[in-house]
């Protein structure tokens, strides 16, 4: 037992000096209550603090497959046209039927072109959307993938 | 939760980040393109807490996670020369081994490239290149 606590020690001292030299990556603020949230509407007004989203399906090109063969590893893709929706400021990705319905946010500078390609993972069959957020507003677009099998495992 | 020892496989984590950069020129460099794929080796793994029927358990509103099992990225950030171009947030429902691919304006060769990331069990990598250009025809 004191070989392993001596271990814990050492790892918490890594963790620790891991920590403060990840220290500038806090760059962007994170919503780490939203991301910990399981209800999905919960979540989205926790991560947008109940701002209208509106529908944005002429401005975004939201390219997922309609069925999921390995939903662990589903391919997603956005493009947002920026001369309808105003310049990109970020994508969230939401996965309804997941845990934890936010699979990640993406913060975009001006010299970033409005589009990037990800995999995320699908709990099954489930409403998935890309929510942009521009200098106008808040825009969504949604798909539903159909997959048989759960891609949360662990 | 914190004080769990974390588990085996988290321990002998190594990291490992791979960026592929591919510029495509311009006349005028500010119409340069950089098309950027990353891949940082990782097992993204959410550490949910489930109950006998495999089901994810609840408490108080949000899904129990087993802070010494879970293991994912947290913070992924993107710099040229330094200057944050792309940056996000990630949770355990990003796949394993996280592929994120984009497109950075205005690069020229010469300019160095950064991608670094930080996961939620204090570990992180940087992967820095110098972007090379192309002979032009």
């Amino acid at each position: 037992m004191s070989k392993l606590f001596s271990r814990r020690r050492i790892v918490q001292g890594l963790m620790a000096a891991a920590a403060l030299v990840a220290m500038p990556l806090s760059a962007f603020a994170r919503n780490s209550e939203a991301f910990g949230l399981g209800d999905f509407a919960k979540a989205r007004s926790t991560m947008f603090g109940g701002q209208d989203i509106t529908d944005g399906s002429d401005g975004i090109t939201l390219e997922l497959p309609d069925i999921a063969e390995s939903p662990a590893k589903t391919n997603v893709k956005v493009t947002v046209d920026e001369s309808k929706l105003g310049a990109l400021k970020s994508i969230t990705f939401m996965a309804e039927a997941n845990p934890t319905p936010i699979s990640a946010k993406f913060y975009f500078s001006a010299r970033v072109e409005p589009e990037l390609e990800t995999f995320i993972k699908l709990a099954g069959t489930t409403m998935v959307h890309a929510i942009v957020e521009t200098d106008k507003g808040l825009y969504s677009a949604s798909k539903e993938v159909k997959a048989t099998l759960g891609g949360c495992g662990g | 939760m914190a004080d769990h020892a974390r588990s085996e496989e988290i321990a002998n984590y190594k990291p490992r980040t791979r960026v592929r950069l591919r510029l495509k020129e311009a006349d005028n460099a500010a119409d340069n393109v950089l098309s950027v794929m990353t891949m940082v080796v990782h097992p993204m793994t959410p550490g949910i807490e489930r109950d006998a029927e495999d089901n994810p358990v609840i408490k108080d509103g949000k899904v129990s996670i087993l802070e010494h099992k879970t293991h994912h990225l947290v913070g992924w950030e993107c710099k040229v020369n330094g200057e944050v171009v792309l940056a996000a947030d990630l949770s355990g429902s990003v796949s394993k081994d996280p592929i994120i691919n984009f497109a950075v304006k205005g690069v020229e060769a010469g300019d160095t490239f950064a991608l670094s990331w930080t996961d939620n069990q204090g570990f992180s990598d940087t992967e820095e290149q110098v972007v090379k250009g192309r002979k032009k025809k």
